[in-house]
């Protein structure tokens, strides 16, 4: 038997690299060239998203009605043209931005952008496309309510939030039937604007691939002089309570325990997130360990630690046997009890320091990574630089941090409980 | 084009080393020949749960994920019909750590009666999680049952019933995992920031001394020609209606294989397909439509499978989708969409490249079929397919009697 391996320390971790251009028309670009394979990715990011939103669910669906037709382009065509070219496009929602895609081999990027451009620019919102889209959406959100870890994550955001909240609300039926072609059309015109957007290349972009980006955003992205940003509204407080929904046939319930937490600009948002870690980040953490490992009550258990530009949550979730509900709930309380009572082992902090040293340096591996990194910071209007001193950050953390945390956010009648079964 | 080497150690592992320096991880990738068609059918799900205690801890590391998490590194692993695949990526600097966990859990696994009972009530709520407590969760069962008289493919991976893992004893673990945990049953890739005279380096060291087992492999019985249609009706808790239509086709070695995959793209594979855009968007038959091959090495099924809008009848959804099926029969597909599924094949093969365990799961499997090549030489197979090939393969393959069909009909 070979002598076991010494682990050597993560210590070459860098911010991405990048370049930072403006195009003609002022929108800002980041390039993160990488010539190893024939690929070329293009996003065009706006922000806004659900915040920016006078009427529910307009992002979403002016999102998904973006991928239909456009003035000039019909949803057919359009569709066949993308297969044609083996391309990736299409436009998603988020709740602080919209992102337009293009993913395709280098060879066929000239072929495909003009239809990008044509997209982001031009889209028809036709009536009846919108009734069958409507239509579909309803019946995948009746789909979707047969699922108990979906009815308590929708509960879950709407409780942390509030029901009427842009980071709260939750699509329904009723939201589908009130929509019309000009909530589109609106919503559109304010955000789809080159004053509410920036770029980002990536893969094998050389000088014709810049160019090319160059001229068809210039000719296709609208103007408004006059954009402004939405105006964010913060959240009330409210107060948190056990919600406990029936569902009579379910062998499994879903557990979600959370609580309203805060941007990664805030002065704790490092030490969270390494607490959120210990107790449910990755599959050695002490929920998995407890729940699964030891006890075997449930498939998979974790917690996580979401943000938003304005605001954030964290919530912990697992879906158990019935038998194992209230015994489950215990553990769970058990575990963060024993995170305020006591101070996590040198052990595990090195372990899990280092665990998560080897997910940030994959987090800049290679160059979808780099820009996806990239993105993220732009939308939170971060520096580039931010991601090097999360890292130093993070390498601060210690045990009585993590203790100051838990206590400070982890109090009794703090968390907001939703249970989803029987 | 993925470029690759390859060698074999004594005892009968063979590997496989794709250099990629754009990374600075390597993806470790080790596969055993062994998947739930090796089992007995009144012991069903062993090959899972056998993956699942694969994680208990070996003679020399008591844990397996510490070490990981400690190397920056992530594993997982997963089991279908055909094989067992498990996976580590790590920075390249700590990669001697996958060595050295993989090699003594080739070897001296330790599972004690504790941790296969926690194990076996982990895969029973995985079980409820997947199939039970799912809208359209029991589908695969009764799919397989219906499509597989003889073979061993008639249940899925997680087992028949959750009550053939319960009753699995220690014993029964331990002569699986002799069976098929062993070097001359195993495939190792490593894909990223290594070379091969490191890899053989480090083969050698942790691999060379684990001994050869004699396999005495459970074989699957031949599934029998099928020659009638045949026909299920079930009732789910779910919402909305829906159709599953199969039909037997032949595996991995056969020569049609991969026009086969070519039809199911053709009907089914994106937006502008034919199902979806006929029948989910222009007639509003179905919520979502899909077509595919489930490739596995022995026979497999082509599927097409759609939820149906509410005020559509299963009966009326099938006629339409037969109607589709009538044309690829009858009529020759253009060039213009015979290049379209082409293009897009050389696209999914190119972003495939982008991710190492991606590269490394591909390439263990196709060594394991005994054909590493396969990794470039497929796209040419596919290539070199004509629109002759595929109205002939089409009329050989949806035959009605050839078809296996399952209407789910909501109950709610």
């Amino acid at each position: 038997m070979p002598v076991i391996p010494k682990i050597n320390k993560i210590t070459n971790i860098k911010s991405p690299s990048y370049k930072y251009k403006v195009l003609s028309n002022n929108v800002p670009i980041y390039i993160i060239h990488d010539d190893t394979l024939p690929i070329v990715k293009l996003e065009v990011i706006f922000s806004g998203g659900r915040v920016s939103e006078k009427k529910r669910s307009t992002s979403r669906i002016t999102a998904g009605m973006m991928n239909e037709s456009t003035q000039s382009t019909s949803a057919k065509k359009i569709d066949e043209t993308i297969d044609f070219y083996g391309g990736r496009m299409g436009i998603s929602s988020n709740m602080d931005t919209m992102t337009a895609s293009l993913f395709c081999l280098k060879k066929h990027f000239k072929s495909l952008i003009s239809l990008f451009g044509e997209i982001i620019s031009q889209p028809k919102f036709d009536s009846k496309e919108l009734q069958t889209y409507i239509k579909n959406q309803k019946q995948r959100l009746q789909l979707s309510l047969e699922e108990n870890d979906i009815i308590a994550y929708r509960e879950m955001t709407a409780n942390v939030f509030g029901k009427k909240h842009v980071y709260g609300y939750n699509s329904t039926f009723e939201d589908y039937d009130a929509i019309e072609s000009k909530d589109l059309q609106s919503y559109f015109q304010n955000n789809f604007v080159k004053e509410n957007c920036f770029v980002v290349a990536s893969g094998n972009i050389g000088d014709d691939e810049f160019k090319l980006i160059d001229s068809v955003l210039c000719d296709t992205l609208l103007s408004d002089a006059n954009f402004q940003k939405p105006i964010y509204s913060p959240v009330n407080f409210i107060q948190p309570e056990e919600i406990f929904i029936e569902k009579k046939n379910s062998v499994q319930t879903a557990i979600r325990i959370g609580l309203k937490t805060f941007t990664k600009t805030h002065s704790d948002y490092p030490a969270f997130y390494f607490l959120n870690t210990v107790l449910g980040g990755y599959f050695g953490a002490r929920l998995m360990q407890n729940i699964r490992e030891q006890k075997g009550y449930t498939y998979n258990v974790f917690s996580s630690l979401n943000t938003m530009i304005y605001d954030g949550f964290f919530s912990i979730g697992c879906e158990v046997g019935n038998e194992h509900k209230n015994a489950t709930i215990k553990e769970i309380f058990f575990e963060i009890d024993k995170l305020k009572a006591e101070l996590v082992s040198e052990q595990e902090m090195e372990l899990v320091q280092n665990f998560l040293m080897g997910e940030i340096l994959k987090w800049t591996d290679g160059v979808y990574h780099s820009a996806d990194m990239i993105k993220h910071l732009v939308i939170q209007e971060q520096p580039i630089s931010y991601f090097e001193t999360f890292v130093e950050d993070l390498q601060k953390v210690s045990a009585k941090d993590l203790q100051g945390m838990a206590q400070k956010y982890f109090k009794k009648g703090a968390f907001h409980t939703v249970i989803v079964g029987k | 084009m993925i470029k690759y080497e390859q060698f074999e150690l004594e005892n009968g592992l063979k590997v496989i080393v794709h250099e990629d320096k754009s990374t600075s991880f390597i993806t470790f990738n080790l596969l055993y020949n062994v998947g739930s068609k090796n089992e007995h059918p009144s012991k069903t799900g062993y090959a899972h749960l056998m993956e699942h205690l694969m994680f208990s801890g070996s003679r020399t590391a008591p844990n397996y994920d510490k070490p990981i998490d400690n190397a920056g590194g992530e594993s997982n692993a997963f089991t279908n019909v055909d094989v067992t695949n498990y996976y580590i990526t790590l920075p390249k600097d700590n990669i001697e750590v996958a060595f050295w966990l993989e090699s003594d859990r080739m070897n001296n696994l330790n599972v004690s009666q504790n941790s296969l009972d926690i194990q076996k009530k982990v895969v029973v709520e995985e079980f409820k999680e997947t199939t039970i407590n799912k809208p359209y969760g029991k589908v695969w069962h009764e799919l397989s049952k219906l499509a597989y008289k003889e073979h061993s493919y008639q249940w899925p991976t997680i087992g028949k019933v959750p009550e053939h893992i319960e009753k699995a004893t220690l014993e029964d673990i331990q002569n699986f995992y002799k069976k098929y945990y062993s070097p001359n049953n195993a495939f190792l890739v490593l894909s990223g920031n290594i070379n091969i005279d490191k890899t053989k380096e480090l083969t050698e060291k942790w691999f060379k001394s684990i001994p050869r087992s004699k396999l005495s492999r459970l074989q699957s019985p031949k599934e029998p020609i099928q020659k009638e249609s045949r026909r299920k009706v079930i009732q789910c808790d779910a919402p909305l209606n829906a159709l599953y239509i199969g039909f037997q086709m032949g595996g991995r070695d056969d020569k049609n294989f991969y026009t086969t995959d070519l039809i199911s793209d053709i009907l089914g594979n994106g937006k502008s397909s034919r199902l979806y855009r006929n029948l989910v968007k222009e007639k509003e038959i179905f919520i979502n439509i899909n077509a595919y091959i489930t490739g596995t090495i022995d026979n497999g099924l082509l599927i097409i499978e759609g939820k149906i809008q509410k005020e559509i009848s299963i009966a009326e959804a099938e006629a339409l989708i037969w109607e589709e099926i009538n044309t690829i029969k009858s009529e020759l597909i253009s060039d213009r969409e015979l290049q379209k599924i082409k293009n897009s094949i050389e696209s999914t093969f190119i972003f495939s490249e982008t991710s190492i365990l991606n590269k490394a799961m591909n390439l263990a499997y196709f060594a394991a079929l005994g054909k590493p090549e396969l990794i470039n030489d497929e796209t040419e197979l596919y290539q070199k397919i004509t629109s002759s090939d595929i109205k002939k393969v089409a009329n050989q393959i949806f035959a009605r009697e050839n078809s296996i069909i399952l209407e789910i009909e909501s109950k709610l």
